[in-house]
């Protein structure tokens, strides 16, 4: 068992959220966060953890077995701490780290292709507080997220499983609104396709 | 399915894009099972057991003390990856890091960077763990463990693990700064029996003569910082610092403090602690101020009131 891994603060307080592009208030905090850390500031780097954790988190679950998320969303962030004086646009730490990140992905995958097929282990269910039979179809049903294209099956994951918005993914990946919009739709016109009665209602 | 948003139905727009309401049973049980594959919630936050506490520092001393036991894993060695190669690093040999710096894959724990001019030694550890000694220069380690599994040496002190992101820098006369940005790191310096708890935003510095100071977070001002470190060392405190104390809000460097040599220190700070967090039934007055530091009543009444501090959590 890991005794520690990362804190994927994912129940975030409203401040801590991704912020909408279009949205007033403080102007563009990930820009703050993003040059005091590339200065040495480690409280800031942390904050920039907590604000983008799910968003690394969804991004490798779109790509990674789920038991594999944790260790690399860690690697991902480790990575990003040590390349972080690298960062051009302080604006756009996110999707610089979501580059990181994507790469990461990719580079497990080639490691551990063919061998291990992208699988999933059942969530526990005494962790989540879901039943064993609810376990199941999730598992079953994040793997046919993963068989979508990879456009359709990270913006997915980020709104269904990380529950971003679409401007806040829009926010995050770079993205503008409309191709965040059509990923969505499209995604799931697909994920509806594919199910065959996964996670629909039993009678 | 056309790309002009404006032929999408407007219900899946609104759950979808906006994050409204599903649309209907299927689609929210859709979304409900997805969401059951999002990471661990924060909090509620575990606490880490007085028993697995005594547990991690016993092995870490065991180790610092023997230290000749090794398993077939660590005989073996550790990847080494340089910007021009790679080598392995066996228990016993020491690794000075070229230029661009090495970083070591620390079995299936996690990895440690090592910055240009970083001399680091592979020691031998018992089965399942894994042990090194920085004689200087700059190591970070990011490591997801059991606590206690990974630890680092330095000429003043043992860092242990507790996860997941910290970095030790080490000079040439042996002085460490340990400074932790993510999850918590102890430390201990064998002279003295101090020991430290480092969590995520703060940092100390330890000498090889007088160990580690007390931990102190990163937003502290210049002058807390000197304060602290004044009365982690002082025989015979300066009556305007243990004064200051009284108005101290850093639980943090507090608790600490209970382990200052002069009986003065001890009760300014255990005083102030005592207004700020309730105290265990453990904490009293003659274990943290009248008992030596080092005894083992005021060691036991350190851990039960170390429990109750926000910053001594462990996240899973």
């Amino acid at each position: 068992m890991h005794a520690c891994t990362l804190p994927l603060a994912l129940d975030l307080a409203p401040e801590a959220r991704l912020p909408h592009p279009e949205s007033p208030g403080p102007r563009d905090p990930d820009r703050a966060l993003a040059e005091r850390a590339r200065a040495g500031d480690r409280e800031a780097f942390g904050r920039l953890f907590e604000r983008h954790a799910g968003f690394v988190h969804g991004l490798l679950l779109a790509r990674a077995p789920a038991r594999e998320v944790p260790d690399l969303v860690q690697e991902a962030f480790t990575a990003a701490l040590g390349a972080i004086g690298s960062l051009g646009d302080a604006a756009r730490f996110a999707p610089w780290l979501a580059t990181i990140a994507r790469n990461l992905a990719r580079d497990a995958g080639r490691r551990t292709r063919p061998r291990e097929p992208l699988t999933d282990d059942p969530v526990d269910p005494r962790a989540t507080g879901c039943s064993v039979e609810d376990a199941a179809a999730s598992a079953e049903l994040i793997g046919l997220v993963r068989e979508l294209p990879e456009a359709y099956r990270e913006t997915l994951v980020l709104r269904l499983v990380e529950g971003l918005t679409g401007p806040e993914i829009a926010a995050a990946t770079g993205l503008t609104h409309g191709s965040v919009r059509v990923n969505l739709h499209r995604g799931m016109k697909l994920l509806r396709e594919r199910l065959g009665g996964v996670g629909e209602e039993t009678p | 399915m056309s790309e002009d948003p404006d032929d999408l139905d407007p219900r899946d727009d609104a759950w979808l894009f906006d994050g409204g309401p599903a649309p209907d049973a299927a689609s929210a049980r859709l979304e409900r099972l997805l969401a059951l594959q999002r990471g661990p919630r924060r909090r509620p936050r575990a606490r880490l057991r007085p028993s697995a506490f005594a547990a991690l520092l016993a092995a870490a001393a065991l180790a610092v003390a023997l230290g000749a036991l090794w398993s077939a894993r660590g005989a073996r060695g550790y990847e080494v990856r340089l910007a021009d190669g790679e080598l392995r690093l066996r228990p016993g040999q020491r690794l000075e890091a070229p230029a661009g710096g090495a970083r070591l894959e620390v079995a299936d724990l996690g990895d440690v960077r090592l910055e240009a001019g970083a001399l680091l030694q592979a020691r031998a550890a018992a089965r399942g763990r894994h042990r090194f000694f920085l004689e200087r220069g700059t190591l970070t380690a990011s490591i997801t463990a059991e606590p206690g599994a990974f630890g680092v040496d330095t000429p003043a002190g043992s860092s242990v693990d507790l996860g997941c992101l910290y970095t030790l820098d080490v000079d040439e006369r042996g002085e460490t700064r340990l400074a932790v940005s993510l999850g918590r790191v102890a430390f201990r310096h064998a002279g003295t029996g101090r020991d430290v708890y480092v969590p995520a935003g703060a940092s100390l510095v330890a000498t090889v003569a007088d160990g580690p100071t007390s931990p102190v977070w990163d937003s502290a001002s210049e002058a807390w910082r000197t304060q602290v470190a004044a009365l982690d060392r002082a025989e015979d405190p300066d009556p305007d610092q243990l004064a200051r104390l009284a108005s101290a809000d850093d639980t943090l460097s507090l608790w600490h403090l209970l382990q200052a040599p002069a009986a003065a220190t001890r009760e300014a700070a255990y005083d102030r602690l005592l207004a700020l967090v309730d105290a265990p039934r453990e904490a009293s007055r003659a274990a943290l101020v009248d008992a030596a530091p080092t005894s083992a009543a005021a060691l036991a009444a350190r851990r039960a009131w170390l429990e109750r501090m926000d910053w001594y959590t462990f996240e899973f």
